[in-house]
């Protein structure tokens, strides 16, 4: 089967003095290979998935911990994008739009009684994803400096950004881990990118407040390094 | 302070250190069967062509839709090319929208030649008849599938199923039973439900004909005296009846799906009770369990409203 050619990795943003993303956006598609994704060509398809699906089972299963509910929300998500390619404008940006279904999905299963059960029936060994009162708990048991003695500081980071209000946490794993643009980002989450920013700027403070001491985190990040 | 903060803006970037802890953060990696089969099914899954109202609840379009007021069509060529139909046109299209919409809200409400109808409380996410999949936009066609002898399987979610003005049941996510007799309703035979996985919720109603309703699991059968009740069925342990209204009669499960009446020995299980029956068919007693019962207010709430 004919695949497309893979482009090299480029930065949606260019403006984006602000640090966001770790490498983890590979490459989009092409005008051509969005044409054909329109029309469902099986390459196009079969391309859009291969760049896709690391970063939208990435996004969700950062938000909602639990390896189970995040491969259901990613299977709902995928055969929620196939249908939807019906509709699909090539002229429109695909990443914001893959990243709206899911961010939407995501959403619908935070308040889904499923989700709401399971948060009230599990214990602390549960590790899904975010309710306040679980968030509030994890940070009475356990402060940020022990978590960055006890495990790893990537774990620490995870944790961290766990305990963070929903808002600011889909804000942050957008901006910074999937680097989408604030512009993109206020489409996805219905916001002004005004409110967009200042949440980004919330979550980093709050973020860094949970890690523990900046010099702190600077001396273990050297130690890491 | 950076120049960000300078300019009164607020802080965008994050500093040196937290940056590279951020970045020790790495991306979660899907395991490899279910990243494979994944990708086979959206590869190899049929296309349908859905209405764009099925894919509302997604947002489909990041982009903005431009509505020029009455008149500005031509000023606005490009962008408001969609909705500068004339005025006719336009209450036409309105109409249309309506009548679609009232039908199918009759559609919803309206009983199905099954008797089943599915309450808008439901909020699951798939649900199997005999392994044909609905999604809650097909609530209706799932009601009109649903015969004796089906079989239905809950993915996510609840699903609130109301028979006629008999009896309402919330079926928990991950359910499965079998809808093994449902007789029409001036048919005295029981109500006979073959549930074999999950958790369902009864609450009976106006014209429940007494002690007609029967739930097996794998382990028991539940005849329903009274009005209101739940059965869980718990892999590999038994079957734990809470029963919150009323009466039930808790019997070893027979060895027919035969569902007249079998000369069974059986235990009562009362409001406030809990029965759990194990899997040598010893039942033990206790307090009701919250979490098994709490589906029943949204049930009581239905009959409450005749939703």
């Amino acid at each position: 089967m004919p695949r497309f050619p893979h482009r090299p990795g480029f930065r949606s943003d260019p403006s984006s003095a602000d640090g966001a993303g770790v490498g983890a956006r590979a490459d989009d598609l092409t005008a051509d290979e969005l044409t054909a994704l329109g029309e469902r060509r099986p390459e196009a398809l079969e391309r859009f998935f291969d760049v896709y699906f690391e970063r939208v089972y990435g996004y969700v299963r950062r938000l909602v911990k639990d390896e189970h509910a995040a491969e259901d929300l990613s299977q709902d998500i995928f055969m929620h994008l196939h249908r939807a390619l019906s509709t699909y404008d090539p002229r429109r940006a695909l990443r914001p739009w893959v990243f709206t279904i899911a961010t939407n999905k995501v959403r619908d299963y935070w308040s889904s009684r499923t989700f709401q059960d399971r948060s009230r029936m599990v214990g602390d060994e549960d590790d899904d994803g975010a309710p306040i009162a679980r968030r509030e708990r994890r940070s009475e048991e356990r402060g940020p400096r022990e978590t960055l003695a006890g495990i790893e500081l990537g774990q620490a980071v995870a944790d961290a950004v766990e305990r963070l209000p929903e808002a600011l946490r889909q804000t942050l794993l957008l901006r910074y881990y999937e680097e989408l643009s604030f512009e993109e980002i206020a489409r996805i989450v219905d916001r002004n990118e005004v409110a967009v920013r200042k949440r980004y700027s919330r979550a980093l403070l709050e973020l860094r407040e949970l890690l523990g001491e900046v010099h702190e985190l600077g001396e273990i990040v050297e130690g890491q390094g | 302070m950076n120049a960000g903060e300078e300019q009164g803006e607020p802080e965008l970037a994050p500093d040196p250190a937290l940056r590279k802890a951020m970045d020790l953060w790495p991306r979660p990696v899907a395991a490899t069967d279910f990243h494979q089969r994944l990708r086979a099914e959206f590869l190899d899954a049929p296309f349908e062509q859905v209405g764009a109202e099925e894919l509302d609840e997604a947002d489909l379009g990041p982009e903005p839709v431009v509505a020029p007021r009455w008149g500005e069509g031509a000023l606005l060529p490009d962008r408001g090319a969609v909705l500068s139909l004339p005025p006719q046109s336009r209450w036409r299209k309105i109409v249309a929208i309506v009548a679609i919409a009232a039908a199918a809200l009759l559609v919803w409400r309206w009983p199905t030649t099954s008797g089943w109808r599915v309450a808008p409380t439901s909020n699951y996410s798939l649900a199997r008849v005999d392994g044909k999949e609905f999604s809650p936009k097909q609530s209706g066609q799932l009601a009109a599938a649903l015969e004796p002898g089906s079989l239905l399987e809950v993915v996510g979610g609840s699903l609130e199923l109301v028979l006629d003005r008999r009896v309402a049941l919330s079926l928990g996510p991950d359910s499965v039973l079998r809808l093994v007799n449902v007789p029409a309703p001036q048919v005295l035979e029981a109500i006979l439900i073959d549930q074999q996985r999950g958790s369902i919720a009864v609450v009976t109603g106006p014209e429940f004909p007494g002690s007609t309703l029967r739930i097996r699991t794998p382990d028991t059968e539940v005849r329903a005296v009274g009005t209101e009740f739940a059965v869980d069925v718990i892999a590999a342990q038994g079957s734990c009846v809470c029963c919150a209204g009323g009466s039930v009669q808790v019997f070893e499960r027979p060895a027919s799906d035969d569902p007249g009446p079998e000369p069974l020995p059986f235990e009562v299980v009362s409001r406030g009770e809990t029965g759990f029956v194990d899997k040598a068919h010893a039942t033990k007693r206790g307090p009701v369990i919250e979490d098994h019962v709490r589906p029943i207010a949204v049930l009581r709430q239905i009959w409450a409203d005749g939703r």
